[in-house]
């Protein structure tokens, strides 16, 4: 077991840095279309060699996670369609000024409280709130609100607490609801802590 | 018709997102079509950049979804005491991040006897930290982003899990 995890590990390891060593040189050089950021580039081909793997291996799991993949975009591909419009629409809409006021780095505490606030409201799926609170940050919002937004993300979204309702009760959802919010808020002032000692990213 | 609501599925609140974006366009055009021509264009080449690496991340994710499993999580992890808020969080972190999935599992563990703040803890970590969606994170925000994220959404759910551990004990006593 042990000698199956290590060469597990081994071999992640030797795709990423072969992976990594091999995008390097490619790097802006790539079609726009595969994106533009290297990490996301490494992710391909770890899928790649992934799903190659899983299905000489254990081709059922491949197939099952391949039909899974492909309902879950079938099911999904028009909503991150919608999604990256509205992201597209705000990176237009959003006066930068305002972002800056309320989420930028000078904002402080108050960008976390903010970007939690947003957060809840956004979409519990990442595909769909990813892209909004990216098009926030590039507007010009501060680590701090960014990353508030991203904790806060989905915490309060119809279909999240519909599953509280359907799965236990309202008792339980108020519970999860306040500590959540509460976790969030503890991760948003952890990180306004550390950047304000300026170690963060 | 049933194409379409293959498509579209069952979900309202996905259907809201839908609706948000049709109604800030509309608004838009009626207030200002130039704007919302380069809403459009902006919209376009973000959808260029974006969609190829979340097909990949959402493959990614149906693979790591069949090849986790809740049995390997409990061989991974003991389930007692204080250790259990560290374990349900871990569990919690790691299972799919859509509450439609990850309810039914988190609903089996309590059902079999789990304590309140390893419950409380496994349901916050499953909304907050979401590992599985690591990949989503990368192919949108970046590495160092998605990590920020995932470390410190996993230390507040751990500080908050660990206190209400200790609230629940001193509510018993």
């Amino acid at each position: 077991m042990n000698r199956r995890l290590s060469a597990s590990v081994l071999c992640g390891a030797a795709i990423l840095v072969g992976s990594w060593s091999v995008l390097g040189p490619l790097r802006n050089k790539l079609p726009p279309f595969l994106g533009d950021n290297p990490s996301v580039h490494v992710m391909m081909i770890l899928t790649v060699f992934l799903y190659i793997y899983i299905f000489a291996m254990k081709p059922q799991i491949a197939g099952k996670g391949t039909s899974d993949s492909l309902k879950a975009i079938r099911g999904s591909i028009i909503y991150i369609i919608a999604a990256l419009f509205i992201a597209g629409a705000a990176i237009n809409l959003l006066p930068s000024k305002l972002v800056a006021e309320y989420l930028g780095e000078r904002a402080g505490f108050i960008a976390v409280l903010v970007g939690v606030a947003i957060g809840c409201i956004l979409p519990a799926c990442p595909f769909l709130s990813y892209p909004i609170v990216f098009s926030v940050y590039t507007l010009g919002a501060g680590l701090p609100g960014v990353l508030g937004m991203l904790f806060g993300s989905g915490t309060a979204f119809a279909c999240v607490l519909a599953c509280d309702l359907t799965y236990f009760n309202s008792k339980i959802m108020g519970l999860r609801l306040l500590l959540t919010i509460i976790t969030a808020l503890t991760a948003g002032i952890l990180v306004y802590i550390v950047s304000i000692s300026g170690s963060l990213i | 018709m049933r194409t379409l609501e293959k498509i579209l599925g069952n979900d309202r609140s996905h259907k809201a997102v839908l609706i948000v974006a049709i109604c800030i366009y509309i608004g838009t055009l009626a207030i200002s079509p130039n704007v919302a021509k380069s809403c459009v264009e902006t919209s376009f080449k973000e959808i260029q950049k974006l969609i190829i690496p979340i097909f990949v991340a959402m493959f990614l994710g149906g693979l790591m979804k069949n090849l986790i499993t809740s049995n390997f999580v409990s061989k991974l992890f003991g389930r007692s005491g204080a250790r259990n808020v560290f374990t349900a969080g871990v569990f919690g972190s790691i299972i799919p991040p859509c509450p439609y999935v990850a309810y039914p599992l988190i609903s089996a563990f309590k059902d079999r006897g789990m304590t309140l703040p390893g419950f409380m803890t496994m349901l916050i970590t499953s909304t907050m930290v979401e590992v599985p969606q690591i990949f989503a994170g990368i192919a949108i925000l970046g590495l160092k982003m998605e990590l920020t994220r995932i470390l410190f959404a996993f230390l507040a759910s751990m500080i908050v899990g660990y206190l209400f551990l200790l609230f629940t004990l001193k509510m018993e006593k």
